[in-house]
This record gives structure tokens, C-alpha cells and sequence, in this order.
């Protein structure tokens, strides 16, 4: 692939979130024409309930769904990268999972929405530094493998914590709010989220980008990558504590979005191929779009909230098996 | 007899189609295996909340222990000796929370269900009773027909007199929303609020907002077809400005008043949002069973703007004596939200 070929691809993907971006702005329940939202942005407005539908309900909501679209996608291609395998997405090593029971044990608890989303973050980092030590003490298989089988084992036994404790939980009041935390949704996000959210987002997909270069040596397998210089151990590391931190960031106040990160990254590859420092940039812009796609479909289509989970699949599926079937290249 | 009930059934529905509806609606109990004599029934087993509701109501006596941990707030607000009984477990279907084993130790004469009564919980009451031997009452209805409800397992347990007085109260607090909902032309419209956030709500015709449709209020969350509960926007409720937000959670009604998008709902504004009170059981959704007579009462109240103040005291306190065997203050319990 050419240079150009990938600045076309990267200028059109731009343009398509630019006007994903506008038509969001100017969609939604409450009525707002283009001259209203123009003048809310540009301070004109008179009308305090207008600036604050913009300001405090659809602008947080359009940047939660950009960012966490665009992290969720950098860590998947990170992820897929690292691990040497198409099947892996950000929740591999168990930030989904350990994200999830902080979440629920919250809950439970009848805590406050401020600790359900701190438990939540928490919850994550220490599942994946969980899944990293053990992987460290088991010295007898190939490293990957490893932490691979160890994150799978460790995510199902938090989901069987998640499972009892949906079955302790209160079934008129408590399971109700499990449920909806499990399925995923931005319907609840307020400036404050994205405040203290922002700043790990933006550090992980920093992390991400400088070592762009070092990603595709990794993709080669260990010894070459070794014999070429790199010091896996401490790449590794770093690219964990990234992919953790945006993904943990995210989860925890837009609870458990599959597919984003398992399927946008292939969605890029077939545009854009294998190579890392092109991948990441295209999945960023990809995962963006669609999750502002998918969002903006969630909040204006129907009277109530569509779960995010079922619309990414619902939309996400046929896309994605379609560009399958059209080629392109290979994965 | 239940096969006679069934070909009767099926002969009914062959000659005229309607009757089959109908006569599923007017049985409001169902039972498999066969009852125990009225005086012979003196361990209930209570298959979940709303059933522990209408138990610990009709015959606390009969109580073997709650289906589930209940909060030390909630025990404080019933009756000793039945406030310390233990957790035993619920029985739904895979949600059970206890084996047939320990059922069957736990030794009950009968098994009672209030409110789920469709044909998989109908199913697996059956299956309990083939694998227990021990019968199971399940006690269908809405909130509508608990004078009723009360009445026919009053008899069935051999608590006929408690039954009938239950039954009557049940009654004079589901006359005055009827009155109340023939004096509306249109019911002023309502948000029912759940979750810290109160961003998630029952959609109109849901179990979790029948109280106020008893009163005829107009529920501002409404999809066809839809009658759970949802999640929606808060841009949704800006457009949907409701006259009344009800709630029962109190981290929410404290959270409205501060919060700047909630501030700009017209309810918010004019003061119109209420948190009922969630003690022992709460007042308007939590769990669905017979205590939601008590949002009736409080709904009126509020929807009056607190003019009757002594009234709506007066009939909380009658509630909780009668039904829950606790001597309150009225004002006191009002303000018991949690």
C-alpha cells in the first residue's frame, strides 16, 4: 500500500467522522435545528435549557461515543498485534470481566454511581494485573500462551462471581441495574465521566502510538523480534498497560460494549493491512465512526434506549461479513 | 380435577372462543398437587417477595422465613416475633436459591407463588410438587384483585375472617383511586424514576407502574409492545416533561434537585417530584405485591399537593397496623424513605 493510498483512506475516514459528527449534533429527542445548535456553540443562544441539552446531554454523549469507539478499536488492533491471533479483543486478559464485578459488587452493595464506576476501573486494572502475575510465575510455556489461557481462566471465574452474585442480588431493584450495566450504554453520561475518563484514554492511546513501530516487530514472533533488538518484556508491558487502561477507562462508565474492539481492527486491516503504524490511526477513525453510528441510531431511533451491545452486532454483523466477502486485503 | 378443568377448558374454547379467556381470568389460583385441609396448613413456604408480602399480611403465623436477606431497616419495621425469621431461600425456576433437598427438610405444608403466573413458573411449580410431594398454591392477579386473592387464600388457608377484613380495606383504598380516576378527564402524566440516576423506568402497562395506572395517570414512557422496564436519555424525559416524577429512591430525589439538567423538568421546577417510602416493603414498585395499596393512598396525597396531610397519615397508619401488625405514627412512616 501507498502512502497516498493510505492518506486517502485516512482523509475519507476523517470526512465520514466529521459528518457522522454533525448529523449526531443536530439529531436527537429534543428538537434542535442547525441554527440552535450553531448558536449554543457559538455562545448566542439565549435559551439556557438549549445549552444545556448540547453542552451537558449530546456533546458529552457524541465524545464519549468517538473516544471510546477509538479506544476500544486501538487496543483490540494492539491486542491482535501482540497476541499473534484475529480472535483476541481488549478483554482478553480479563478487563471486561474484573470491570464487570466491580461494577456488580457495587451494586449489590447499593453503592453510589460515583463508586460503581470507580469499582469498575479498579476492577479492571486488577483483573489484568492479576492475569500478568500469574502468567509470570508460570515459566514452562511459551509467554503468550500464557497469559492468553491465564486471562480466559481468570475471566471465567469473575464471571461466575458476576453470576452469583446476579443470582444474591435483589431481583426487583438490583438485578434490573446489573443488567442494563452488563449490556452497555452511553444513555447516562455526563461531562464529569468524560473528565476523569479522558485523561487515561488519552495517555493509553499515546502509549499506543509510540510504540507503533515496535508492534509490527512483535507481530514477526519472539525470536525475531529479539534478535532485531526489541526488549519484549518491557514492550509487552507497556502496550498491557495501555490497551488496560483505555479499555478500563472506557468500560467503566459506558459498562461492557463487545465487538468494537474484536472487529474493527479486522475492518482496518482489510482497507488498510497488517502494518501497525497504518492500522492504528484507521481503527481509531473506524471503531469512532461506527460507535457514533451505532449511538446516534441507539438514541434517536426508538422511544427508549436500544442496548449498544445488540445494535453493534445488529449493525455491525452484516457490514463486517460483507467486506469479508468483497476481499480486499487479507486478514 | 385437573383434568376435568382442562377438558372443560377445551370444550368451552371450541364452542366459544372467548369463554376460554375468561375463564382463565376469573381463576386466580392455581395449584398443583393436592392441598392439605385448611387446619392442617401451618408451614407456608414463600416462593419470593411479593408472595412474603401477602403471607406475612394474611397469616405471619404460618411464616416458615423470608425468601431472601432482608435489610435490617425492613425487619425493624415488622412485627415481632416474625421480624427475626431466618432466610430461607426462594424457589423461581433456575433463579431458585435453594435445592429441593432443603425444601423438602424445611418441611412446609404448602408452597405459595404471588404474581408469576405464567406457564413456565406454572411448569416448575409443577415439577416441585412431583419431585416434593408438596402442593403449591400460585396466586395470580394484579393489584387490582387482591381483595379477592386475599379472600380466596384466606379461605384456602383457614384464615377466612382475616381474609374477608383484609379484603374489605383492600377494597375502600382501590374505590377511592377509582373515584379519583372517574373525577380526571385526562390524568396528569408520570414519570416513574428507578436507578441512582433514575434514568431507568417501567414502561406503561409494566408491573412496575400499575399503581399509578390505577389512578388513571398517563404514563410518559410508552412503546407498543414493550411492557418492561428501559433505560431512556435524559435529553428523552426533557422532551417528555412529565407533571409528576415519582420515585423511591432517595439518592435520586436529592440528586434531581442539584442536578441542572433536571432542574429544567417543569415537575422539578414546581416542586412536583416525590420519593415514596420503602418501609417495610416499598410503597410503589418494590416488590410487586400487595404493599403497593400503600402507594395508592400516597399517590393521592401527593397528587392533592399534601393537602390532606392528617388524612394520608391517618391511612398509613391504619395500613401498617392492619396489614404489617406494626403500631406507627402515620407521619413517621412517611418518612421513612431510604
Amino acid at each position: 500500500m501507498t502512502q497516498s493510498r493510505l492518506g486517502f483512506t485516512l482523509v475519507a475516514l476523517s470526512l465520514l467522522l466529521i459528518a457522522l459528527f454533525v448529523l449526531a449534533g443536530i439529531s436527537g429527542k429534543y428538537a434542535l435545528s442547525v441554527q440552535d445548535v450553531i448558536a449554543v456553540l457559538f455562545g448566542i443562544s439565549d435559551s439556557p435549557e438549549k445549552q444545556l441539552v448540547v453542552w451537558q446531554v449530546r456533546f458529552p454523549r457524541i465524545f464519549a461515543a468517538i473516544l471510546v469507539g477509538a479506544s476500544l478499536a486501538a487496543s483490540g488492533a494492539a491486542y491482535q498485534g501482540m497476541f499473534r491471533n484475529p480472535l483476541v479483543s481488549p478483554d482478553i486478559l480479563g478487563v471486561s470481566a474484573g470491570a464487570g464485578l466491580g461494577a456488580v459488587v457495587a451494586i449489590f452493595a447499593n453503592l453510589s454511581i460515583f463508586y460503581v464506576q470507580l469499582f469498575a476501573l479498579v476492577g479492571g486494572l486488577l483483573a489484568v494485573t492479576l492475569v500478568y502475575g500469574m502468567a509470570q510465575l508460570i515459566r514452562r510455556h511459551d509467554p503468550i500462551l500464557v497469559l492468553v489461557l491465564s486471562g480466559v481462566a481468570l475471566s471465567s471465574l469473575l464471571g461466575a462471581g458476576i453470576s452469583l452474585i446476579k443470582v444474591l442480588a435483589d431481583t426487583d431493584r438490583q438485578l434490573p441495574a446489573i443488567t442494563f450495566w452488563l449490556l452497555g450504554s452511553f444513555n447516562s453520561v455526563r461531562l464529569i465521566d468524560l473528565a476523569y475518563s479522558l485523561p487515561l484514554m488519552l495517555i493509553g492511546i499515546a502509549l499506543l502510538f509510540l510504540l507503533r513501530w515496535r508492534m509490527n516487530l512483535l507481530a514477526l514472533g519472539d525470536d525475531e523480534a529479539a534478535a532485531l533488538g526489541v526488549n519484549l518484556k518491557f514492550t509487552r508491558i507497556v502496550l498491557i498497560v495501555a490497551a488496560t487502561m483505555v479499555t478500563a477507562s472506557a468500560i467503566s462508565f459506558t459498562g461492557i460494549i463487545g465487538w468494537v474492539g474484536l472487529l474493527i481492527p479486522h475492518t482496518a486491516r482489510l482497507l488498510v493491512g497488517a502494518h501497525f503504524s497504518r492500522l492504528l490511526p484507521t481503527a481509531m477513525l473506524l471503531g469512532a465512526c461506527f460507535l457514533l453510528l451505532t449511538d446516534t441510531i441507539a438514541r434517536t431511533r426508538f422511544a427508549v434506549e436500544m442496548p449498544l451491545g445488540v445494535l453493534t452486532a445488529l449493525v455491525g454483523a452484516p457490514f463486517f461479513l460483507m467486506l469479508l466477502g468483497l476481499g480486499g486485503k487479507r486478514l | 380435577m385437573q383434568r376435568r378443568l382442562f377438558s372443560q377448558l377445551l370444550a368451552a374454547s371450541l364452542l366459544f372462543p372467548s369463554s376460554l379467556v375468561k375463564a382463565f381470568e376469573q381463576q386466580l389460583i392455581a395449584q398443583s398437587g393436592s392441598l392439605p385441609p385448611a387446619q392442617k396448613i401451618q408451614r407456608v413456604f414463600v416462593a419470593g417477595m411479593p408472595a412474603l408480602v401477602f403471607i406475612y399480611a394474611l397469616a405471619p403465623e404460618k411464616l416458615i422465613g423470608f425468601p431472601t436477606d432482608l435489610a435490617a431497616r425492613t425487619r425493624q419495621n415488622l412485627a415481632q416475633p416474625y421480624a427475626d425469621l431466618p432466610n430461607v431461600g426462594r424457589l423461581a425456576g433456575r433463579g431458585s436459591t435453594l435445592s429441593m433437598e432443603q425444601l423438602m427438610l424445611l418441611k412446609p405444608d404448602i408452597i405459595v407463588d404471588v404474581g408469576n403466573a405464567n406457564e413456565t413458573y406454572r411448569s416448575a411449580a409443577e415439577q416441585v410438587t412431583q419431585q416434593t410431594g408438596i402442593a403449591t398454591l400460585q396466586v395470580a392477579g394484579n393489584l387490582a384483585q387482591t381483595p379477592d386473592q386475599l379472600r380466596q387464600v384466606g379461605k384456602l388457608l383457614g384464615v377466612t375472617e382475616r381474609g374477608q377484613r383484609l379484603a374489605a380495606y383492600a377494597e375502600q383504598v382501590l374505590a377511592r383511586a377509582a373515584s379519583y380516576r372517574a373525577k380526571q378527564m385526562a390524568g396528569p402524566s408520570f414519570y416513574h424514576a428507578r436507578g441512582e440516576l433514575g434514568l431507568e423506568t417501567g414502561l406503561s402497562g409494566s408491573i412496575h407502574t400499575e399503581v399509578y395506572e390505577l389512578l388513571g395517570l398517563r404514563n410518559v414512557a410508552q412503546t407498543s409492545g414493550r411492557k418492561g422496564l428501559a433505560q431512556i436519555s435524559i435529553e428523552q424525559l426533557l422532551v417528555w416533561q412529565p407533571d409528576y416524577i415519582f420515585t423511591e429512591e432517595l439518592s435520586f430525589y436529592h440528586y434531581a434537585q442539584q442536578d441542572p439538567l433536571f432542574k429544567q423538568l417543569k415537575a422539578v421546577q414546581n416542586g412536583r417530584i416525590y420519593c415514596a417510602p420503602r418501609l417495610p416493603f416499598g410503597w410503589l414498585d418494590n416488590p410487586p405485591g400487595l404493599n403497593r395499596l400503600l402507594g395508592v393512598d400516597w399517590l393521592l396525597g401527593m397528587l392533592n399537593d399534601q393537602d390532606q396531610q392528617t388524612l394520608l397519615a391517618n391511612q398509613v397508619s391504619h395500613f401498617y397496623q392492619l396489614f404489617y401488625g406494626v403500631s406507627i405514627d402515620g407521619n413517621a412512616a412517611l418518612k421513612l424513605q431510604v
